[in-house]
Order: structure tokens, then sequence, then C-alpha cells
């Protein structure tokens, strides 16, 4: 049996620890503020920062949007000056949204194969 | 009986159904389902809407182990009856005069013997063997006397 952690992203800013993780209540917010969790590949072309403002509802709801926007920017810009990762096509790898992705994808799959829906996948 | 499995799990909405759902919000329906049983098996409220997911499938094993842990104790339960049954029958309809059959005088062990207790058991078994050699010596040498008297 696998240990008992889901994936969070922790990091420092503005003299702040942030611990960002999804729960169901956060995703219930997150379909409640019009987010299709269901066509999650199209959001994560569209709208990625959606996706980070979400991981903030669980340990920091009251956080400002406009601060949420800038320190994505900021988190984004670390991750890819200090360890840019390439697709097979040789573009750049955007690997903040690649770990909201693991995250969100994790929850719900852990969720619904919880609810005897083990094949069904949230696919990007 | 053996093997039938029992299906604890609530009705909840299968791959198809939340895959056709129309909801704008199909996890969130997903999940307003699915809280009531985690707090059936011992999940709080606020465990499963704040708290981490992957807790949940240990919460099940939980709940998996005490349905066998009760089932084992039903079939117990069932076993103790039988025999209790079984033994007011034999000594109702029992001849007269036979001596009537008693209830067991001890739980039936379920728990494996740790190595002292099997060592005990294997000298109590040697020790009733020698009783019973030591008893048949007896008869027979008092068999044996009682014939050499009679000659």
């Amino acid at each position: 049996m696998q240990s008992s952690n889901n994936t969070k992203i922790e990091f420092d800013y503005g003299g702040k620890h942030y611990v960002l993780e999804y729960t169901a209540a956060s995703v219930k917010r997150m379909e409640r503020n019009g987010v299709k969790l269901s066509k999650l590949d199209e959001m994560f072309f569209s709208a990625p920062e959606i996706l980070f403002e979400g991981a903030f509802y669980a340990n920091h709801p009251n956080t400002e949007k406009r601060l949420i926007r800038e320190i994505y920017k900021s988190l984004k810009k670390t991750a890819d000056d200090e360890d840019p990762e390439y697709d097979e096509d040789g573009n750049e790898v955007d690997s903040l949204k690649e770990i909201l992705g693991v995250m969100i994808r994790e929850a719900v799959e852990e969720w619904s194969n919880r609810s005897g829906n083990s094949s069904w996948k949230v696919t990007r | 009986m053996e093997g039938n499995e029992v299906d604890f799990f609530p009705d909840l909405p299968s791959k198809e159904d939340i895959s056709k759902s129309e909801s704008d919000t199909p996890i969130s329906d997903m999940l307003d389902k699915l809280c009531p049983y985690y707090m059936m098996i011992g999940v709080s409220y606020d465990e499963f809407w704040n708290g981490d997911y992957t807790r949940l499938k240990y919460y099940e094993e939980c709940h998996r182990l005490e349905i066998e842990k009760r089932n084992q104790e039903l079939w117990l339960q069932g076993l103790y009856n039988y025999a209790a049954l079984t033994i007011a029958l034999s000594n109702a309809f029992a001849k007269k005069g036979s001596h009537p059959k008693e209830y067991l005088d001890k739980p039936i062990r379920i728990t494996p013997m740790n190595e002292v207790e099997k060592e005990q058991e294997k000298k109590q078994m040697v020790e009733n063997f020698r009783s019973q050699l030591m008893a048949l010596d007896k008869r027979f040498t008092q068999k044996h006397s009682q014939d050499a008297e009679g000659r």
C-alpha cells in the first residue's frame, strides 16, 4: 500500500510559507466557480492560473487574486529558469503547469477509484 | 455460503453516469455522494472535505477488516449455537441411563498457540499417552494374575 501523502507545492513568498494542495472542499469550490474539471485539457491551455488559484483554497483561502497571479508568474519563471525541461518535440515544458496537473489528476482519480470508477481518469 | 460476496458500498455514480452527467459540477456531485459513506465508516466531515484524500484508502481497508471480523464472530456464534443444539437434542433423545453429553467446557480457541503453549501441549499428549499405557499395563497384569490364580 502506498504512503499517505497527497502531492503538494510548498514555497516561501514575501516572508510567508505557502502549502498548495487540493482537497474535496477546494475542488468543490473550483467547480462552483465555474471550473470544468471534466474538461481539464481545455483548461490547461486556456487558464492554468485558475488551477493554481484553486490550490490556494485549502490552506490560504483569503489570498488576493492579484497576489496569486503575482506568485504564479514568479514561480513559473523560477521553475523555467532553474530547471527547464523539454518535450519530445523540443518545446519547453511548463513544469509548474505539469505539477498542477499531477495534483488535480491525483485527487480526482483517488476519489473516482474510491467510488469504484477505477477506469475513469481525467486526461489532458 | 462460502465465497459469497456482499457489496457494502452505497449506490454511487458509475463511470458512465459521471461522463454522461449533464451537471456542471460532476466531481462535486460525486463527492457529495461519497461523503455520507465515508462518514459512516468513521471519517469525520471535516477530514473528508478538508483532509488528505490519500488517507481514505486506510479507512476503507479498516472498514473491510471490521466487516471480516464481524463475519468471523457471527460464524463462531453459529458454531456455538450448533454445538449447544446438537448436545441438547442428543441428550433429549438419548437412551435411558446413558451418560449425558456436556457442552464445551471451554471456548474454542481461535488464536494460534505460541511456542511455550505448543511445547506444553506436546508434553500433555505424551503424559496422556503414558497414563493410558500404564492403565493398560495394570489391567493386563491384573487379568494375568487372576488367570494364574484360577488355574
